[in-house]
């Protein structure tokens, strides 16, 4: 019974419930401006998203019901997270992090052809093109149109 | 207007302008061309490049890339039955027919024809129309602003694909995570937790590039096991002929037409447009039953349709400051970037930026037309590249794109939190697209709801007391009632067929 459909609205409510407490907890302004303050449009929307979820649950209740009078068998959901979607996630985090520390070229080149070491890729024409793509980005932002790349600490 | 027009066309082939033109094009056009590419994410995508560029080159550019990601989309699905937008769906129906029939130069052309048709006479009515709706809109004041977001709001409706509740769910999510920063009126922080880069507010960037070229990447990465090579089929080089440029013609022109009008309404993008341009084109033939056999007529429908939206999008964001469909909410960010503030005043204090798009525009689709037509052998390489090298290239410049707005690496933990989110969502059949409407027209409805407050004296009388302000209501609410219509009918529909 406890699936995505349920445990993701479940999540959401139990979310709103803290930004609702946040919402109550917001200072007060030095001024009273009108009918409607500050904590008005968040607590409206917390509401609403409580409300939405709970349709959700209902509408994902139901159809269960429905199904299991019918004696429908519902399809199989595709996992929230496989294993190649956690290699993209901590690719990315990764990455993020790498050019933080040592700038944008060197985790980029670094970041690309470990990309392709990864995925066993042997043709030496995917590393020319990775290590091309990386200078041209560099030199475009830095010497074209002179956007800051991320630099390395020691820089 | 005219010597603005003629300003702008002389910036549009200006040495500093065409060149970007001309690149955006393309690279639309070789974005849209890859399945599972979209126009909204090759724009955010690209978008970093545009920091570093002056408002009329930047703009020009991503319209440019928006032009060609529509009408590359079809290439795809001519060649592979595979649109590589959803906007080329409809395309598949006929070009693919034709193309398994040795035709496919053949059925490229009519799509690249049909596509500059609509295209074109979008532009047109763009610039006839828009000046007009902008100067009307200077009237407006906050009360009309604040209905004119809520009518704005009204959009996440039509855009939620299959289930309107989880679309709502995404559109709140997006309108709290806009409240996050000091409140506009009397600048209480909310949900800052004492962290200063919070204090000034989610920038609307990183939440954009986040949701539509982050997340992409990883759905295209987990993909990439089942990956295929892909091989084009053979053909022959004979394009389209004057029989078949006489056999499409009108259809072309109607559907043009038609689909500017649908992209002017907000919610309603390119791949709606296709299909009911294909729909009516197909009720109106006289041989209706050449339809879906590669009729000439059904493809120049499509993809006239699909084009048309191009310029009817941007109606409602230049004119009003509302974005109609995802892919004009990331060219608002690019106005904001810019510093620019779309809506009626941009007209006026603006006019050498909006008429400089208006032509680029022009020409931006006989680029499209010329690169479409001599390009196809260059295109049909095109999608056999391998997908696996073009991740770490959206990776990448999604990065240093979040990074490049403000020099922050809170930014890219922005966009990264946010392409997590928006790929988690997917799975769930959670909309992304609702989540950036909302936090774009979110500010918009509460700084005018609460200035209105002001107006009013705490009254919400100018809900129903002023009249644009009470037809934006109404319009809203049909909206909204349309839609649930026309959602449950399809329902049906589905329901009846299975």
């Amino acid at each position: 019974m406890l699936n995505r459909n349920i445990i993701f609205p479940s999540i959401i409510i139990f979310l709103s419930a803290i930004a609702f407490a946040l919402v109550t907890q917001f200072d007060q302004p030095r001024y009273q401006d009108a009918s409607v303050d500050a904590t008005f449009f968040p607590m409206v929307i917390v509401i609403a998203q409580i409300v939405l979820c709970l349709i959700l649950i209902i509408q994902h209740i139901n159809k269960k019901k429905n199904e299991e009078a019918n004696n429908v068998q519902s399809s199989k959901e595709e996992p929230l997270i496989s294993k190649m979607s956690l290699f993209g996630l901590g690719y990315l985090i990764g990455y993020a992090l790498l050019i933080s520390v040592i700038g944008y070229l060197y985790a980029s080149l670094f970041a690309f052809i470990l990309y392709l070491a990864y995925f066993k890729i042997k043709k030496p024409l995917y590393y020319i093109v990775a290590v091309t793509f990386v200078l041209i980005v560099y030199y475009l932002f830095g010497e074209v149109f002179y956007i800051s790349l991320p630099q390395a600490i020691w820089s | 207007m005219f010597d603005y027009l003629l300003t702008g066309l002389s910036t549009a082939v200006s040495l500093e302008v065409f060149p970007v033109l001309f690149f955006g094009v393309l690279g639309g056009i070789i974005l849209g061309a890859l399945p599972g590419l979209t126009a909204t994410m090759g724009v955010a995508i690209l978008l970093p490049f545009t920091f570093g560029m002056s408002a009329t080159p930047a703009l020009v550019m991503l319209i440019g890339v928006y032009i060609g990601g529509i009408y590359g989309g079809s290439i795809s699905a001519i060649l592979l039955k595979t649109p590589g937008t959803p906007a080329s769906a409809a395309s598949v129906l006929d070009g693919h027919t034709m193309a398994l029939n040795g035709q496919a130069a053949r059925a490229l052309s009519i799509a690249a024809v049909a596509s500059f048709i609509g295209g074109l006479l979008s532009t047109v009515v763009l610039i006839a129309v828009a000046p007009k709706l902008a100067t009307f809109a200077l009237r407006f004041n906050a009360p009309e602003y604040f209905a004119l977001a809520l009518f704005g709001l009204t959009i996440i409706a039509s855009v939620s694909a299959k289930n309107i509740v989880k679309g709502l769910l995404a559109g709140t999510i997006g309108l709290l995570v806009c409240t996050v920063g000091l409140d506009p009126i009397s600048s209480v922080p909310r949900f800052t937790f004492g962290i200063m880069d919070l204090y000034s507010g989610i920038n609307v960037i990183p939440v954009l590039i986040g949701l539509f070229a982050l997340s992409e990447g990883l759905n295209q990465l987990e993909k990439i096991a089942s990956e295929k090579l892909v091989k084009p089929p053979k053909f022959d080089r004979k394009l389209l002929s004057k029989a078949d440029i006489k056999e499409m013609l009108p259809t072309a022109i109607k559907s043009g037409l038609m689909g500017t009008t649908i992209g002017s309404i907000p919610g309603a993008g390119a791949d709606i447009s296709a299909f009911v341009c294909y729909n009516e084109a197909k009720r109106s033939a006289p041989n209706p039953e050449e339809f879906g056999n590669g009729s000439v007529r059904g493809l120049a429908a499509a993809e006239a349709g699909n084009n048309g939206v191009t310029g009817g999008s941007l109606v409602p964001l230049l004119t009003l400051g509302v974005p109609g469909d995802a892919v004009s909410a990331v060219l608002l960010g690019a106005l904001i970037v810019q510093g620019l503030t779309p809506g009626p005043l941009l007209f006026a204090q603006n006019p050498e930026v909006v008429y400089g798009v208006f032509s680029s525009m022009l020409v931006a689709n006989l680029i499209m037309l010329a690169v479409g037509l001599f390009g196809i052998r260059f295109f049909c390489r095109i999608i056999e590249v391998p997908k696996i090298i073009m991740i770490p290239m959206i990776i990448f410049l999604s990065i240093i794109g979040a990074y490049a707005i403000n020099n922050s690496m809170f930014d890219v933990g922005i966009a990264i939190g946010f392409g997590i989110a928006g790929f988690i969502f997917n799975k769930l059949d959670i909309p992304s697209s609702p989540i950036l409407l909302a936090v774009i027209l979110g500010p918009m409805a509460e700084t005018n709801l609460r200035k209105s407050l002001l107006m009013y004296e705490g009254s919400w009388s100018f809900l129903y007391e002023r009249p644009i302000a009470l037809a934006f209501i109404v319009l809203a609410v049909f909206s909204v009632y349309s839609t649930m219509k026309m959602k449950k009918k399809q329902a049906q529909k589905e329901a009846s067929s299975e």
